[in-house]
């Protein structure tokens, strides 16, 4: 079943260190008409820590959507999605790279790495928050997910 | 055929000398004169007979296969027969029969054939003399006895001459054997030595008495004997074998060396003896190796260029990007209407800017330390030192830092580089400090080589796991609104230091402070960079 059926807010997890970059995400999302929770995280270990609800994210909630950004303080976006994938209770949880880089070996080492898909920060503001409608709609509203496994 | 060559020194009173020993009395010279007249003439027939003979023979026949030149050899045999009883066994005489013995060293023809060519004559010759003297058996006795003197003359003379050219040849081989670049040693077939060149003395220590009759694996470490060993089953069947093993120099250290070995075979195919010949390739090995630091160094050049590509399409488009998004986005929304978030806006737009800017200039002070350098000075450190610390003046006061250090050498290197280096090290210890205000100590130790400093602070400290990315360009453990800035002065104290020869590193535990150590070459040859 698609996200828009559920019912509760979608809920982000970004793992951005630029604030800049934060805010304008947090503007799309503002703009948008799904009802959401963006969480942020400012590097590769707090996201890690976020996503096993370890200390200080033992309330954390379960993301439906991972924003990763690679250039990461302390443990870097590949680090981060390599572990992500290689982890059974959180492999299935959609990876969106959202990156300024355009390296051809980014591209080719995170689809190695089972990302869901690579998303190059637009220059352009209306296109940054085009695209990230577009992550929002297309992961929320059109792709089917395998149903949370509730314990 | 001149006899300037000749290794025979022989004169007058040596000749005397030498007749005297064989009792060749004025009588044997009269009865020799006697028997020349009755030769007269007679020995074409005999030189004929015997050149058939020699056909009998390879060794012989092999040398006669031109007729024309059969009959010139002939002509002289003849004349060298003739000689042989005229009586006059002078100097120029001797110098006749040396060069025979001379010649046919040359031709490689043995003693043996001298001799039996005599012997050839003499059965020839005796009946002769009997038959000419058969009323006088005294006369005949004696005239035997004396062409008997004459030739064994001419034997020791011609003997001589061949085994004097022998040796001659063996002189000049034997200084090819001990001018030989490389250290030759021949052994037996059980591989003991029986004789070594000198360079063997110079390469490997030993003097040659040490060597003689010892195995040939006395030179070789334990480690390598039996691998060199398993080679002498292929030498042994003729196949020489070359390679690099390291051997053992008298004094016991070790030294890389190529090393051929060989057989010497017999005229039958057996090999009867081995050469060693080897030559010391340390110095060739430093070569290779400095090679490969220099080729290692160009591939970290490389990764670092590839580091700088990555970094100027990566990291110097973010700020940009804020610039561009942040405008656009103040246009967009509060056009006409400033207010709060207007501000905010702004100021994201202009912090853009001003961190792009601060990339692009601290990715150019980086790429500048290998490129746009001044050649090294000498520099006294403690001057280094104050003029860091009165550049980081502003910040230490507001921290209330506490900084001691020892009395530092002088050195040779870039001031200017130098003092960037200090200023980074103590500027990240006064930035990353702990709730106490700063306490920084500089030390400096003699390491061999090398001088090592190492700056000290009570700060943050940094986990283990970060040792390494620390030194990495851009690389950063904070976010920047805990502790601003691009991530460059540790890698750019980390090109510093190799440019001037040494290494840097950290040694700390997160909490406990920071020890960053570095060493500086303490005499400079040439740029490492």
């Amino acid at each position: 079943m698609s996200l828009e059926n559920i019912g509760r807010a979608a809920e982000f997890l970004l793992v951005e260190d630029n604030p800049g970059d934060v805010r304008l995400t947090c503007e799309a999302l503002t703009e948008s008409k799904v009802k959401n929770n963006l969480s942020i995280v400012g590097d590769g270990m707090e996201a890690m820590a976020f996503l096993r609800r370890e200390e200080p994210y033992t309330d954390a909630p379960r993301p439906d959507v991972i924003l990763l950004d690679l250039n990461l303080p302390k443990k870097n976006g590949l680090e981060v999605l390599e572990e992500i994938k290689a982890d059974p209770s959180l492999k299935r949880i959609p990876v969106v790279i959202i990156t300024s880089s355009e390296a051809e070996q980014d591209i080719l080492k995170t689809y190695d790495l089972h990302v869901n898909c690579y998303v190059n920060k637009p220059v352009d503001l209306e296109q940054f928050i085009k695209v990230v409608q577009s992550i929002e709609t297309f992961w929320l509203t059109i792709v089917k997910l395998p149903s949370e496994v509730v314990d | 055929m001149t006899d300037s060559n000749s290794s025979i020194n022989i004169n007058d009173q040596e000749i005397t000398e030498r007749l005297a020993f064989l009792q060749l009395n004025p009588r044997d010279i009269n009865l020799l004169k006697a028997l020349h007249d009755t030769l007269k003439g007679r020995h074409t027939a005999f030189i004929d007979d015997f050149y058939i003979q020699l056909q009998n023979f390879d060794a012989t026949r092999n040398l006669l296969t031109d007729s024309a030149l059969v009959e010139r050899l002939k002509r002289k045999q003849e004349a060298y027969f003739d000689r042989l009883t005229a009586g006059c066994y002078d100097l120029d005489y001797i110098k006749d029969r040396i060069n025979i013995g001379e010649t046919h060293h040359r031709i490689g023809l043995k003693p043996q054939w001298y001799i039996g060519a005599y012997h050839y004559y003499l059965a020839w010759l005796l009946p002769e003399i009997q038959k000419q003297l058969v009323n006088d058996q005294t006369a005949c006795i004696d005239t035997m006895q004396a062409i008997v003197k004459v030739i064994l003359f001419d034997i020791e003379l011609a003997v001589d001459a061949y085994f004097q050219a022998d040796h001659e040849m063996l002189r000049l081989l034997a200084q090819v054997f001990q001018s030989n670049i490389e250290g030759v040693i021949i052994t037996d077939i059980r591989r003991q030595i029986l004789h070594v060149n000198n360079k063997v003395a110079a390469i490997a220590g030993y003097r040659n008495e040490d060597l003689i009759g010892q195995p040939i694996t006395l030179l070789l470490p334990a480690q390598e004997r039996e691998a060199f060993v398993s080679h002498w089953q292929d030498i042994k069947q003729g196949e020489p074998w070359q390679g690099e093993s390291l051997l053992q120099h008298c004094q016991g250290n070790l030294f890389p060396a190529w090393i051929n070995v060989s057989g010497v075979k017999d005229e039958t195919g057996i090999v009867t003896h081995f050469i060693v010949e080897f030559s010391d390739i340390s110095a060739y090995r430093t070569a290779q190796e400095a090679l490969s630091q220099r080729t290692e160094e160009l591939a970290r050049s490389n990764k670092e260029l590839e580091q700088f590509a990555y970094v100027a399409s990566h990291d110097l488009q973010e700020p940009l990007r804020m610039v561009a998004s942040f405008t656009q986005l103040l246009s967009r929304r509060y056009r006409g209407k400033l207010d709060a978030d207007a501000d905010e806006f702004i100021h994201y737009a202009v912090d853009g800017a001003t961190r792009m800017q601060t990339l692009i200039n601290d990715l150019l002070a980086y790429s500048r330390i290998g490129s746009r350098t001044k050649p090294f000075e000498s520099v006294n450190l403690n001057s280094v030192l104050q003029r860091a610390l009165a550049n980081l003046h502003v910040a230490i006061e507001e921290s209330h830092a506490k900084i001691i250090y020892d009395e530092l050498p002088n050195t040779h290197g870039d001031i200017t580089q130098l003092t960037q280096l200090f200023q980074n090290l103590i500027g990240n210890a006064v930035k990353f400090r702990g709730e106490l205000p700063p306490e920084i100590s500089i030390n400096v130790s003699d390491a061999d080589k090398y001088w090592r400093i190492s700056v000290q602070d009570n700060g943050i400290g940094i986990a283990t796991e970060f040792y390494e990315r620390i030194f990495v360009i851009f690389q950063r453990l904070h976010n920047k609104e805990d502790y601003p800035g691009t991530g460059i002065g540790l890698s750019i104290c980390k090109k510093i230091v190799e440019r001037h020869g040494g290494q840097i590193k950290v040694e700390s535990e997160r909490g406990q402070g920071a020890t960053f150590i570095f060493t500086l070459l303490k005499t400079l040859t040439k740029e490492t960079n």
